[in-house]
């Protein structure tokens, strides 16, 4: 008996030693730590002379493909730190600012365009940038046709004037400069990247699979170093670029972070957490309803600006009794819209007011729809249905999306007290979007509403317009409208943007005017972006953009610490 | 005393069978299940060419055995295809996120054998006394706590209150970078101890023991339970007590003879509890921010990423066959009546 218990303490102090062990660890690790306590800056070994600053920005989503000829989704994060276009777009002040183009003209039709290039623009592989490396670029772009090379259709031929001098002739009249400016396809980079690939040409596969390593070949304030789109790039500054050396250049700031870390946190609450405890110092998305905690925090700085994003209710067109404006327009006064910002997005929105976002040109402020009861009834009563209607409408909405999720609660809510009853069901965006395909040939088998997220590839109205009104855009016009007029008035608009915006602003109002009486579909919000960062990080406003949502411009950041 | 030839070999063709079998029944649901996947290839606003070119790039358009056969020829010659998400290989991105995954997982495991088995010893010989009530609570609430929930609760705790230890992540970013470290394993904790990176080494062992802990409640509450239930019987049997009876130490007894007999079992729960942690260490890998393949697995579920998501289940059903297989050795070798 007494062995046996001499036995349990033996097992006690073995428990107690390990415990012992952890302990003395834990301090041996925490005394390790504390020089090296600040996350930004840090003590560096003699031998380095500068300190490195580092920010890390987290990302909600992975990053996906590293070719700037194809890349059409969340990779634009960080290709606009590492690539640059011929120049950038500001769509709140409506202006333009450089990029590798200094000056830029077009013809009277807006069918030729010039871009003079820079002269002290350098790739990261050291070679100048030249106009045949912007010809070879947008070539290439142009040949694989994948992603947003659509954007340069209307594109004839590029013509090589002299070294810095780049001309595009057109098939028909488009405002190149815009296209010029957009987030996805029109990238720069070296053409040397055949050689650094072993390929035969640049549209050789070879090429892509170069880029997709994880290479870059970019002329931008950046260069990517480290290449692990499922968890983490850095990207490192770039030391020749020709902004840090352009006094007065207005996205360069000279105490830009020497690296800028792009860090995939794929939850709001886990990216809220992290920038409280400051293991990132930016965050692309916290909790809305967290929001006003933040916003008293002294530690922390919000950014709240308007993204190009808006949430709109697509109705079948097609399939009684939504075939009937005077049904259409009844359920557009029965919406509570600021009800709906309140509670979906806990305010971080504006109620839309036509399918062109707050902000964005082309949009107006004439076209809200009154919430109004009582004009609802009198609407469904006019068009058939006193007592209601004795069908119950199918809603879809992407499953997992907890804001179209709540708007839709709101949405049958509200539409039950006029006598309109609604079946919500949540769908996989793909499940969602095959069954409202399939409208256009059946639409009584298609769902009534679809509520729908659209931004633009890049900033023109015609892109919201065109694809989910134009009757030629089978993919996305899901409310199966139809109207020749409505067509004629944006694809002239269209060609009138480079030449004479004034002109080309009033056929979109008249365009939107259509849709605003027609209520093919009801525009509910257009979302506001929300970037939270730790204080000491400085000109965060001034490096969000909406035109390149997502990306944070690490170039004019300043780091105070 | 050696075991057969045979019967290894015989466990090598069905662990063989068993990877693809799983690589086929993987591969034909989730070409069963109604899905468009040209939609992740083509990006978010493609036009209708540029879908029905991914739809061709895909194989999409031909009929499932042809789908197949193209995909188990790719899957032979080690091409395991590529993310739809990222266009990365499938194969490289596994390679990458396996050793994050099995560096946490045999930390949890190790912390849960030191700490589970003394445990379950001390429960079995002093039974039914407070001692194991004791320990029946700890360990049985260990291994049925939601992890999800102990991690949010650890994390509060230890990092967000007390300040201890951080709260997500495998490394602080700029220690790497400072101190120019270089990746030879993917084994951060190994690679920092190779290359004498103390630095690097003390900041990731701070990262791991929070997210090990969270893993090891489950297997640590297992193997005490497991412990002391087979100890018990194993004290119970005749042979046991024989050796008492012929005045042999308890000491001896419990050690040499006793501990011996219930390692086995318990070895092989634990085996395939690993197994089957490495995939479900996903949460915690979510909530930790872990670069593993669990946090890989599910971002590529939740995006119809096929490929990706084949190669993952491929990998866990290798890695478990594999566990598997050697644990059935191991016990054979251990104890003689297996071998047959």
């Amino acid at each position: 008996m007494i062995k046996g218990i001499s036995k349990i303490a033996g097992l006690i102090i073995a428990i107690l030693v390990i415990v012992a062990v952890v302990a003395v660890t834990y301090f041996i690790i925490t005394k390790q730590q504390l020089p090296t306590e600040t996350p930004i800056t840090s003590v560096a070994p003699a031998t380095t002379p500068p300190e490195k600053t580092v920010v890390i920005y987290a990302s909600l989503s992975e990053m996906t493909t590293a070719d700037p000829s194809t890349e059409f989704s969340n990779s634009i994060l960080w290709m606009c730190l590492v690539y640059e276009p011929l120049l950038w777009y500001d769509p709140l002040e409506n202006k333009f600012i450089p990029g590798l183009a200094e000056k830029w003209v077009s013809n009277e039709n807006g069918t030729v365009w010039t871009f003079y290039l820079r002269k002290d623009a350098k790739f990261h592989d050291g070679t100048p940038v030249t106009a045949t490396a912007v010809k070879l670029s947008i070539e290439r772009t142009i040949a694989l046709g994948q992603g947003a090379a659509f954007i340069w259709s209307s594109v004839d031929r590029i013509e090589v004037v002299d070294n810095y001098t780049v001309r595009f002739y057109l098939k028909y009249p488009t405002a190149l400069d815009q296209v010029a400016a957009s987030s996805y396809g029109a990238w720069i980079f070296s053409p040397k990247v055949v050689e650094y690939a072993n390929a035969k040409n640049l549209t050789d596969p070879k090429v892509a699979e170069w880029f997709n390593a994880g290479h870059d070949a970019g002329s931008g304030p950046y260069k990517l170093v480290k290449w692990d789109p499922e968890n983490e790039i850095v990207l490192e500054k770039f030391e020749d670029w020709w902004g840090w050396k352009t006094p007065g250049y207005p996205l360069a700031s000279p105490k830009a972070p020497d690296i800028f870390i792009v860090k995939i946190v794929k939850d709001a609450v886990t990216q809220e957490r992290l920038v409280l405890s400051g293991d990132v110092h930016i965050a692309e998305y916290v909790p809305l309803e967290d929001v006003d905690v933040l916003k008293a925090n002294p530690n922390i700085q919000l950014v709240i600006k308007p993204s190009f994003q808006n949430l709109l209710l697509l109705i079948n067109t097609k399939k009684p009794p939504l075939d009937n404006v005077l049904v259409r327009r009844a359920i557009a006064h029965a919406i509570p819209y600021e009800d709906i910002v309140k509670v979906a997005r806990s305010g971080i929105a504006k109620v839309a007011s036509g399918p062109i976002p707050h902000g964005m040109w082309g949009h107006f402020e004439d076209f809200y729809y009154q919430y109004n009861l009582t004009l609802a009834k009198e609407l469904l009563a006019k068009a058939g249905y006193p007592g209601g209607i004795n069908r119950t409408l199918l809603l879809v909405y992407t499953a997992g999306d907890i804001y179209e999720k709540r708007t839709a609660e709101l949405i049958k809510a509200s539409l039950a007290k006029i006598g309109i009853n609604i079946e919500i069901k949540p769908m996989s965006w793909e499940e969602q979007w095959a069954l409202a395909k399939t409208g256009w040939e059946n639409p009584e088998a298609a769902q009534d509403l679809f509520i729908f997220y659209w931004w633009p590839t890049y900033i023109t109205p015609f892109d919201f317009l065109y694809n989910m009104f134009h009757n030629e855009s089978k993919i996305f016009n899901l409310c199966y409208y139809e109207n020749p007029e409505f067509n004629k008035l944006i694809e002239e608009a269209f060609t009138l943007e480079g030449i004479n915006r004034t002109k080309a602003l009033e056929l979109y109002y008249k365009a939107q005017k259509i849709l605003y009486e027609d209520v093919p579909a009801i525009p509910l919000w257009d979302a506001m972006d929300v970037r939270v960062a730790v204080k000491y990080i400085g000109n965060l406003d001034k490096a969000v953009n909406p035109a390149y949502p997502t990306v944070i411009f690490a170039q004019v950041l300043e780091v105070k610490k | 005393m050696p075991i057969s030839k045979e019967y290894i070999i015989k466990r090598l063709i069905l662990l063989i069978a068993v990877v693809f079998g799983v690589a086929i029944i993987t591969f034909i649901i989730t070409r069963v299940v109604p899905s468009h996947p040209e939609f992740l290839w083509a990006g978010a606003h493609p036009t209708k060419e540029q879908l029905e070119k991914a739809r061709r790039e895909l194989r999409l358009d031909q009929p499932i055995y042809v789908q197949l056969y193209y995909y188990l020829l790719d899957f032979l010659t080690g091409n395991w295809g590529v993310s739809w998400r990222t266009r990365q290989p499938v194969l490289k991105d596994i390679q990458a996120a396996l050793p994050a995954t099995l560096e946490l997982v045999s930390l949890a495991f190790i912390i849960a054998l030191i700490i589970g088995i003394p445990l379950g010893i001390l429960a079995a010989l002093k039974r039914n006394t407070r001692i194991d009530d004791l320990i029946r609570i700890v360990t049985i609430t260990g291994a049925s706590i939601p992890v999800f929930w102990l991690a949010l609760v650890l994390q509060l705790i230890l990092s967000s209150w007390l300040g201890i230890l951080p709260s997500a992540k495998r490394v602080d970013e700029y220690i790497i970078y400072e101190t120019k470290f270089k990746e030879i394993t993917g084994f951060i904790l190994l690679d920092s101890l190779i290359q004498g990176n103390l630095q690097v080494f003390m900041n990731a062992l701070k990262h791991i023991i929070l997210p090990a802990l969270v893993i090891s409640f489950y297997p640590l509450g297992l193997s005490a339970r497991m412990t002391r239930a087979v100890m018990i019987d194993v004290l119970n049997e005749f042979h046991t007590k024989s050796l008492a009876a012929w005045g042999l130490p308890k000491r001896v007894i419990i050690y040499k003879y006793a501990l011996k007999n219930t390692i086995a079992p318990v070895i092989g729960v634990l085996g395939l509890s690993f197994g089957y942690t490495i995939i479900g260490a996903f949460l915690v890998e979510v909530i930790f921010v872990w670069p593993g393949i669990g946090y890989y697995a599910a971002s590529a579920l939740i995006s119809y990423d096929y490929p990706a998501v084949i190669g993952c289940i491929v990998t866990a059903a290798i890695i478990y066959a594999i566990i598997n297989t050697i644990v059935d050795i191991l016990h054979a070798i251990i104890d003689p009546r297996v071998r047959i």
